[in-house]
């Protein structure tokens, strides 16, 4: 069977983030998996200038780290994001990269779960797959970054996994084993 | 008078939908407030800028929905302006939000609208709610335009008023988008994009390249 093509984003850069970061590496040892941590890029933000939509279709004004990044995300199986908990959101310098996926799209909508949506550019089975991590992380907060997932899961054209929520002290290993029983159903 | 910062949290700043929104609540207010108007995507997080904004009675931040929730300069001011709080033992201004979504939908925006109130509620904020749009910039030409300006009228009077309205409920959310069926939002906003892609010498199957 082939490998699991996993791509890791992760904005871990103390020791907490770290940890998870390392827990997740050796959970994914069989699989080929490539990690991108925001401390070693540089990445602009989005400019809304839409350039990537109808000027050079799929393609960014900005020349950086997003070059290196979306032709493992165009390849993926697993799109695994680590973020540390920002009010239910994702980090700021996830978020960046995020907000650069918009050449993921293309133009144009298309209606899923009763919305309207952006079309996928690149349409492949995906799965996605978030952890979260802060000292505390409130049920509200869970919950909204529940939904917040499940709703770029649909932009990712890709299948939603539960996220996993790490807090200080709890028992990293198990949550992520059992993370992974779940990604690969 | 009340002061009132108005914040732009688009990276597009002046050529931002969000911005003529935001303008419509700060014209309204003319002459009634002392206002100022300040663009997070041109701005260094300093404690001076933080007491700029953070002195004010009331904040009006305009944003759109980036990747179904706030773009990641908006996070930055959220991240950065907590340590500043945290610091700041002074009053806490009143928080309005004007949010904007490309989509037809205004329910898009509910999960970043959960953030802002998060965000408010850990920094001791006074979230007072605020306008969710749907369909983006198409909502200036449609038949909605006066009740979205009348929408953003109540909230900037709202913000510049010492006593807010009688029967006014806290946290309100004025939620709008064009009165449209899904299909026709779609084949509109699509022939949008054909056409902008034409002028490029581009056509809808180029549009749609894969790029990797």
């Amino acid at each position: 069977m082939d490998k699991i093509k996993i791509i890791m984003i992760s904005d871990a850069h103390d020791m907490e983030g770290r940890l998870v970061e390392k827990g997740l590496q050796d959970l994914f040892s069989k699989d080929e998996v490539t990690l991108f941590n925001c401390a070693d890029l540089k990445i602009e933000y989005c400019i809304g200038c839409f350039s990537c939509r109808y000027k050079t279709p799929g393609k960014c004004v900005h020349n950086d780290g997003m070059v290196d990044i979306l032709p493992h995300l165009v390849a993926s199986d697993v799109i695994v994001l680590l973020t540390r908990m920002e009010y239910g959101c994702y980090s700021p310098l996830i978020k960046r990269i995020l907000d650069r996926t918009i050449t993921f799209e293309t133009p144009f909508l298309r209606t899923a779960n009763g919305e309207t949506h952006l079309e996928p550019r690149y349409p492949k089975k995906r799965k996605l797959l978030t952890v979260a991590y802060d000292e505390n992380i409130d049920s509200e907060e869970a919950v909204i970054f529940t939904h917040l997932t499940k709703r770029n899961a649909i932009n990712f054209d890709a299948e939603w996994r539960r996220p996993v929520f790490i807090r200080e002290g709890e028992d990293i290993e198990k949550k992520l084993r059992r993370a992974y029983g779940d990604l690969l159903k | 008078m009340k002061k009132v910062i108005f914040l732009n949290g688009s990276p597009k700043r002046k050529r931002a939908v969000s911005e003529k929104f935001l303008k419509i609540a700060e014209d309204c207010l003319e002459g009634q407030i002392q206002g100022e108007k300040l663009y997070i995507y041109e701005s260094e997080f300093s404690d001076e800028y933080f007491d700029r904004i953070y002195e004010a009675d009331a904040v009006v931040m305009a944003l759109p929905l980036y990747i179904d929730c706030l773009p990641a300069r908006v996070l930055e001011f959220m991240a950065e302006s907590k340590e500043y709080l945290k610091n700041r033992e002074e009053k806490r201004p009143e928080l309005y939000f004007i949010i904007n979504c490309g989509f037809l939908e205004y329910s898009q925006n509910d999960t970043a609208i959960k953030i802002i109130e998060k965000y408010a509620e850990k920094n001791g904020l006074n979230y007072r709610g605020g306008v969710s749009v749907g369909s983006g910039a198409m909502i200036l030409q449609s038949r909605k335009k006066d009740i979205l300006e009348k929408v953003l009228k109540d909230m900037a009077e709202e913000a510049g008023a010492f006593h807010y309205p009688e029967n006014m409920p806290e946290k309100t959310v004025r939620k709008i988008n064009v009165d449209m069926p899904r299909f026709l939002f779609k084949a509109k906003a699509d022939k949008l994009w054909v056409e902008a892609g034409a002028k490029k010498g581009l056509d809808k199957k180029a549009l749609r390249a894969k790029y990797y």
